[in-house]
């Protein structure tokens, strides 16, 4: 969901991804930076984004990915029962 | 990009997709080292760095190829090497799958190969459904399929059905001029026949129209068999004269080696020549015709008009009165005899097949049950459903590889045997070869078969739920599925048992036939005069009265008979009768008998015994009152009421003379075993008509036969250097050859069903032996409450029975719906043959119970303390 919500931002290529999450979640995601590519290879099948290859501002070939609809629709759905979940958590943290 | 795209893409470029991931990797760590750099890092560091923070390049690469498709090359390869080396770690199963799998395999392929070349492949005829073939019939013998070369002369003028008709028949002539001498088969044909067949020839040219005028050079077209055998297979043979019986023949052109008609074993076409209409009168039917339909004709059409014809003939000439015209598809009945027997051979072999692929089936459900624990960890440590399936799918494609290598040289094998000691008179047998088509149909059967045998096990462990496959639980379902599969092994084994069983009473039965005359000591050979040396009725009679001298002076030899047609040759002439003072009712049939001519010894040589009146001697000459000799089943037949000794009687297509009847003599089996004997006359040689030329010679011996051989072949060289003899056998070779195709019918399913069957007692010991394996704690316990040896032995038998007796019954069950397909291929046997339905059942039970010894007795020898300590 992560990867989804950086591409909401525009194409990006594979270490922008990593990046960005790395930076935004504060580095607290220690997680492999190499299992970012099967993920992305997996949601690209899964037709939640597409790729092209193009060039970077230092002119190198790289792998650009962006959110396709129906990867939007995904996006929106997990983040739904994201804040579901969230909404549930913070009601039993009320009540106890 | 689409998706469908990247697929494409992964399959036909899969190096390019790969270097596309390795490209995207290596452009991560690239800007991360730039990055790390660019903070101050030292170029190590930053380097390390990047590569601690991406984890492990090489296994994330291999699952991201393998995401993206790339990989799946890679991963088979993978897999194979897995599938390898663990068959190699237990060599012992490796062995039992793959040698399983070959016998399955080798047996169909073998089989395939064969029914391929004689039934499967098409003929060697342009259009070949729009061939048939035109006879008459009088309903007595429609199997004949012969016609009077005079109404197939006006069939060829009056049809409308027709684009081309044209017939053909058997003959026999000598190449000479040539050591030693040969009598060649050869085919008569009318100008249109290879037209009509629209065959090519393979070098030179087929003979036409123009080759039948009276002025045309002689020609002849050569098969491919005498063209290797003779010339070598010199393509220079065109153009080049023959000496054929005693003519100077060119040689125009040369078959390919599948064209094979009007008979399988052709050795030469000659035109027919002209005058031909009108030769033997409209009576002699002994041409095959041929015809090929006219465009949009169909063969009931064809039929109509055809019918239509005949019936104008029958009412102008007597000769055809109560002969009907009969037009039916050429190539069924070419090939379709032997199709019946092929196909249950190939349904015979699917058994087989089917029954090889259950038991490499169960010893890959033994191994995985074996293997469960390696399973379960690997699901629990993610593997996907798909790849442990996948896994599974490749060790048994390995195995079934392994199999089919083995496998096909075995057919290998079996089919050079087969060519060897395979009955003869099956069309197109001897083609029957391991080729590309039937290569690719072997690799077939290997997928499927690696398919059938390693999914089950494959979806099974796949399924496992890995904390019960770990806690060693779970397993009642897998010993009922491997129970399944046993039961059904023994069903099918039961079934070809039965099978077997039917065909080899019928063959013993048939061996036991009597065939009315002495078989051993007796030496046969025939001898075919050329009209050209021989024109002369007394100059024929009397070289075979010479050679029969001098062969009996040979020392060795007791006495010497000739005849026509030997018994059990399955060939005959037959001769309408006119029996005096029995006139035939207005409508109705004249009798009918075997012709037989056979020079005075010959009864007394073969041990054909004498019922009533004389035999004949040196007294019934030529010139002298004609004599017949006649046998039981025609006294029985037209002479119920009395002695027909002295009654007399006319031949058809004779000179019409009476010729008295001076003796009885008993039935022989002259059409085979299997065969009823007819009424059948004879005739002494010194009577014969003029065409008969030739003559088989049966020489009783008081050595062993064939040792004569070159004496004999001597006598005649002495007699006419250029005479050939040929067809030299024993008596019992002929008999052997008589029944050859049952016997190897018999056999065939015979060994089909052994397979079966220890491919059954396979399965049951491996099963039983898996079932005692998982109740060592049951069995330890029941020992330990102090059930003994016995006991034990009765559980595990007990299981092996339970097994065995549900696969007998569905086996019956089977039996009994399939075995009537063997019906017309049974003699004096029933397909519900009682006996047979019994007593196989009783063998696969002690074949089951003798199974499980050894597992039994395993269970039984179990020490408690060992048992509940299995785990």
């Amino acid at each position: 969901m992560l990867v989804l919500k950086t591409l909401r931002r525009g194409a990006s290529h594979g270490y922008d991804i990593a990046r960005w999450i790395q930076r935004t979640s504060d580095d607290a995601l220690q997680v492999e930076e190499g299992s970012l590519y099967p993920a992305l290879y997996r949601m690209e099948e899964r037709g939640w984004i597409r790729s092209e290859w193009g060039t970077t501002e230092n002119n190198r070939r790289a792998r650009y990915y962006q959110l396709t609809p129906k990867g939007r629709r995904q996006l929106e759905a997990e983040a739904e029962s994201w804040q579901r979940l969230s909404i549930a958590i913070a009601k039993i943290m009320e009540t106890t | 990009m689409s998706r469908l795209w990247q697929r494409l893409r992964a399959v036909f470029a899969p190096g390019r997709v790969a270097r596309e991931v390795d490209e995207e990797i290596r452009f991560h760590i690239e800007m991360r080292i730039a990055e790390n750099r660019a903070a101050g890092m030292t170029p190590e560091d930053a380097e390390r760095d990047a590569r601690r923070r991406f984890g492990n390049v090489t296994g994330i690469g291999e699952e991201a190829r393998e995401l993206r498709g790339a990989g799946l090359v890679d991963v088979f390869r993978r897999d194979l090497r897995i599938a390898a080396r663990s068959l190699a770690r237990r060599p012992t199963f490796a062995l039992a799958a793959v040698a399983t799998l070959a016998l399955g395999i080798g047996a169909t392929t073998t089989v395939f190969s064969v029914v391929d070349a004689v039934v499967l492949r098409p003929p060697p005829f342009a259009e070949p459904d729009r061939l048939v073939a035109v006879w008459e019939t009088s309903g007595a013998a429609d199997d004949v399929r012969s016609a009077s070369f005079a109404n197939f002369s006006d069939w060829q003028a009056q049809n409308r059905s027709f684009s081309g008709m044209a017939a053909s028949f058997t003959w026999t002539a000598n190449l000479t001029g040539v050591d030693p001498p040969e009598r060649l088969t050869t085919a008569i044909v009318t100008g249109g026949f290879f037209d009509v067949l629209g065959a090519r020839p393979a070098l030179g040219r087929t003979l036409g129209v123009a080759d039948d005028r009276a002025d045309s050079p002689p020609v002849a077209v050569i098969g491919h068999g005498l063209w290797q055998r003779r010339f070598g297979g010199d393509p220079g043979v065109i153009g080049r004269s023959i000496a054929l019986a005693g003519q100077s023949v060119t040689v125009v052109g040369v078959m390919a080696p599948d064209f094979a008609y009007p008979g399988d074993d052709i050795d030469l076409w000659a035109p027919a020549g002209p005058g031909d209409a009108n030769r033997n009168g409209r009576s002699t039917r002994f041409i095959r015709v041929i015809a090929r339909l006219a465009p949009g004709e169909t063969v009931a059409g064809a039929r109509a008009n055809m019918e239509a014809v005949g019936a104008r003939l029958a009412q102008e000439y007597p000769d055809d009165l109560g002969w009907t015209v009969r037009v039916s598809r050429l190539v069924p009945l070419l090939y379709g005899d032997a199709r019946p027997p092929l196909l249950i051979l190939l349904g015979a072999v699917a058994c087989v097949l089917l029954v090889s692929n259950v038991n490499a089936a169960n010893l890959l459900l033994a191994r995985a049950a074996a293997r469960r624990r390696e399973m379960a960890i690997r699901v629990a440590v993610g593997a996907g459903r798909a790849r442990l399936v996948a896994q599974s799918l490749t060790e048994s494609l390995l195995l079934a590889l392994l199999g089919a290598a083995a496998g096909t040289g075995l057919a290998a094998l079996a089919v050079d045997g087969v060519l060897a000691w395979g009955p003869g008179g099956i069309p197109r047998l001897a083609q029957a070869t391991i080729d590309g088509r039937v290569l690719a149909v072997t690799l077939a059967i290997t997928v499927g078969s690696a398919l059938a045998c390693g999914l089950l096990p494959g979806f099974l462990v796949s399924r496992d739920a890995p904390l019960d496959a770990l806690k060693r639980e779970g397993g009642g379902q897998r010993a009922r599925l491997r129970g399944a599969l046993v039961v059904s092994e023994i069903a099918l084994a039961l079934i070809l048992l039965v099978g077997a069983g039917l065909l080899m009473k019928s063959f013993a039965r048939l061996s036991a036939v009597a065939p009315g005359f002495d078989t051993r000591n007796l030496l046969t050979l025939r001898v075919w005069l050329p009209a050209q040396k021989y024109r002369d009725n007394d100059r024929q009679i009397a070289f075979f009265q010479e050679l029969e001298r001098r062969i009996g002076a040979l020392p060795g030899v007791r006495s010497v008979g000739g005849v026509q047609d030997l018994p059990l040759r399955k060939n005959q002439m037959m001769n309408e009768l006119a029996i005096e003072g029995r006139p035939v009712p207005a409508g109705g049939r004249p009798p009918y008998a075997a012709y037989r001519v056979v020079s005075p010894d010959y009864f007394a040589t073969m041990g054909i015994p004498l019922r009533a009146g004389r035999r004949f001697d040196a007294t019934d000459r030529s010139g002298a009152a004609g004599v017949v000799v006649v046998n039981d089943s025609l006294v029985a037949r037209y002479f119920p009421d009395g002695s027909p000794l002295g009654r007399r009687l006319r031949l058809g297509a004779d000179d019409g003379a009476l010729r008295t009847i001076v003796g009885v003599v008993g039935d022989v089996k002259h059409m085979g075993l299997d065969a009823d004997e007819g009424p059948a006359v004879y005739q002494p040689h010194a009577q014969k008509p003029e065409f008969l030329r030739w003559m088989t010679l049966a020489v009783r011996t008081e050595v062993e036969p064939s040792a004569l051989v070159a004496a004999v072949r001597g006598a005649v060289r002495s007699l006419d250097p250029d005479q050939p003899i040929f067809d030299v056998a024993t008596m019992e070779t002929v008999l052997s050859r008589s029944v050859a195709a049952p016997r190897f019918f018999a056999a065939l399913i015979g060994g089909f069903a052994l397979i079966a069957l220890l491919l059954a007692a396979v399965g049951v010991y491996g099963v039983l032996a898996f079932l005692v394996t998982q109740r060592t704690r049951e069995i330890g316990v029941r020992v330990a409450l102090g059930a003994r040896r016995m006991d034990v032995l009765r559980l595990v038998l007990g299981d092996a029975l339970k097994l065995a007796s549900l696969g007998v019954v569905l086996g019956i069950a089977g039996a009994l719906a399939l075995t009537h397909v063997l019906a017309n291929l049974l003699y004096q046997v029933s397909p519900t043959d009682l006996a047979t339905f019994a007593a196989v059942p009783v063998v696969l039970v002690v074949v089951a119970a003798a199974a499980s010894v050894i597992p039994a007795r395993r269970a039984a020898g179990l020490s408690p303390v060992i048992a509940l300590y299995a785990e």
